[in-house]
């Protein structure tokens, strides 16, 4: 057995892949172990840190990938595949969440202007962890999901390319204003201008 | 590309940037203001990317497990079976379901529409030949008692015309005819009854002329005579025995031979 296991853990996601289409459990066990932290990471970082959301959105990507192993491209990388699965149900969740926004809008009253209180308790009591991932929520979603690959992932320019269907030259300027605007918005943290 | 930006960001100020870098992050930071935040953009993300998510992986684990056995399970040689009833999908979409609620329509259908035709037919044939059985019969009996009626009443009919036309006959004056012929018969007779008597020796000889001279009579017709006109002894009408005499009118002939 637990040389069964030692197999496993050396293959590959493809081949990985291959077996768990054909209904092997402990491919499934392994693809499961490989990805489900690192999908759960990107989700919590993609969807403002809902806990609950992120695990839901975990648990229906791998029923995706159990019940339509046949989707997955062979000669494609599993790592760029999954990813642009994690990335098309972050889009379904943003336009989810702006349709409910819109609607709360018609029934909520409008918020009044900031007052200075509120503008002062976000400077201080806000740390840098939570005006960071503020400011990337705030961000266009193309915009989001490409500095969240580069940065969060490790993906290469090629690979994002790949998992967004997009060619590098629009990965490099997307990836350069999230990276600037970003940078703007988390200015008041950088101890050169608090000085 | 990515080490050579981290490498220029690794730089403690953008005064030590060389002109090539300069031009390499322009598109990034064009002056020392910007790459400063960058800068310390970076240097941030770097503390959060030791920041690690726990996923609560046995609930959602058990739930893939099942669902991933449910949708497996069947796979070893059942793939139809799997095919026809899939464990995920919901009751009314299951094609092996359909097939069946299908099957069991048209089943149905074809029955219904059968047992309709298999319980009238023979029924409708049944009775039918019941009938045409019963009018048959009816037929035939009413055909042999109208045929048993009609036979009855033509050879009455015959009989009676028969007779009519004999009694006519006689009547109307071919008993002279009759006569002769009953004379000729009378007359056999009588020769007979004298060679009889002869041959006995009692021989009366006026009898012949008396018998003569009473057949002329009508009143009294002798009883051989009276056997060939229907005539009985007490003056009944016996038309059965009637045989019409031809005599001249050879006419009468033509009905009893077939001509073609």
């Amino acid at each position: 057995m637990k040389i069964f296991q030692k197999q496993v853990k050396q293959l590959s996601d493809e081949e990985l892949m291959k077996m768990l289409s054909k209904g092997n459990q402990k491919a499934f066990d392994e693809i499961y172990v490989r990805y489900s932290e690192i999908l759960f990471g990107y989700f919590m970082k993609m969807l403002a840190r809902d806990k609950e959301k992120c695990e839901d959105m975990v648990h229906d990507l791998f029923a995706k990938i159990i019940r339509k192993p046949d989707y997955f491209d062979v000669n494609r990388s599993f790592r760029t595949w999954v990813f642009s699965v994690a990335c098309n149900m972050c889009k379904n969740e943003y336009k989810r969440m702006s349709v409910r926004k819109h609607v709360s809008n018609d029934f909520e009253p409008t918020k009044s202007i900031q007052s200075d209180s509120d503008t002062l308790k976000k400077v201080h009591e806000s740390t840098f962890s939570d005006s960071f991932y503020e400011a990337l929520n705030s961000l266009d979603e193309k915009h989001k999901s490409v500095f969240a690959l580069r940065h969060f992932e490790g993906f290469s320019m090629k690979e994002i390319a790949e998992t967004l269907q997009i060619n590098e030259g629009t990965v490099k300027s997307r990836l350069f204003y999230a990276t600037k605007t970003l940078a703007s918005e988390l200015k008041e943290f950088n101890p050169i201008y608090n000085q | 590309m990515e080490e050579k930006y981290i490498q220029i960001f690794s730089k403690s100020s953008f005064q030590e940037l060389t002109n090539e870098e300069k031009s390499f992050i322009s598109e990034l930071c064009s002056n020392e203001e910007e790459f400063e935040s960058v800068k310390h953009l970076y240097s941030g993300m770097e503390t959060l990317s030791n920041e690690t998510f726990r996923l609560n992986s046995d609930s959602v684990k058990r739930q893939l497990d099942q669902e991933f056995k449910e949708i497996h399970a069947n796979e070893g040689g059942f793939r139809l079976f799997s095919f026809l009833f899939p464990p995920i999908k919901p009751l009314y979409a299951k094609p092996g379901l359909q097939i069946a609620f299908l099957l069991v329509f048209v089943f149905t259908l074809y029955y219904s529409l059968n047992n309709i035709s298999i319980d009238n037919k023979p029924k409708q044939l049944y009775s039918q030949n019941e009938v045409e059985e019963n009018e048959g019969q009816e037929k035939l009996k009413e055909v042999s008692e109208n045929k048993t009626e009609i036979e009855m009443e033509s050879t009455a009919e015959e009989l009676l015309t028969e007779s009519n036309e004999s009694t006519v006959l006689v009547e109307n004056g071919t008993r002279e005819i009759v006569t002769r012929e009953i004379v000729t018969m009378d007359t056999e007779i009588m020769s007979s009854d004298l060679i009889t008597a002869e041959m006995i020796g009692d021989v009366e000889e006026d009898s012949f002329f008396d018998e003569g001279i009473l057949l002329e009579s009508p009143s009294v017709p002798s009883p051989t005579a009276m056997a060939i006109s229907g005539l009985d002894r007490a003056g009944g009408i016996e038309d059965k025995f009637i045989i019409e005499p031809i005599g001249e009118d050879l006419e009468l002939l033509e009905d009893l031979f077939v001509t073609f």
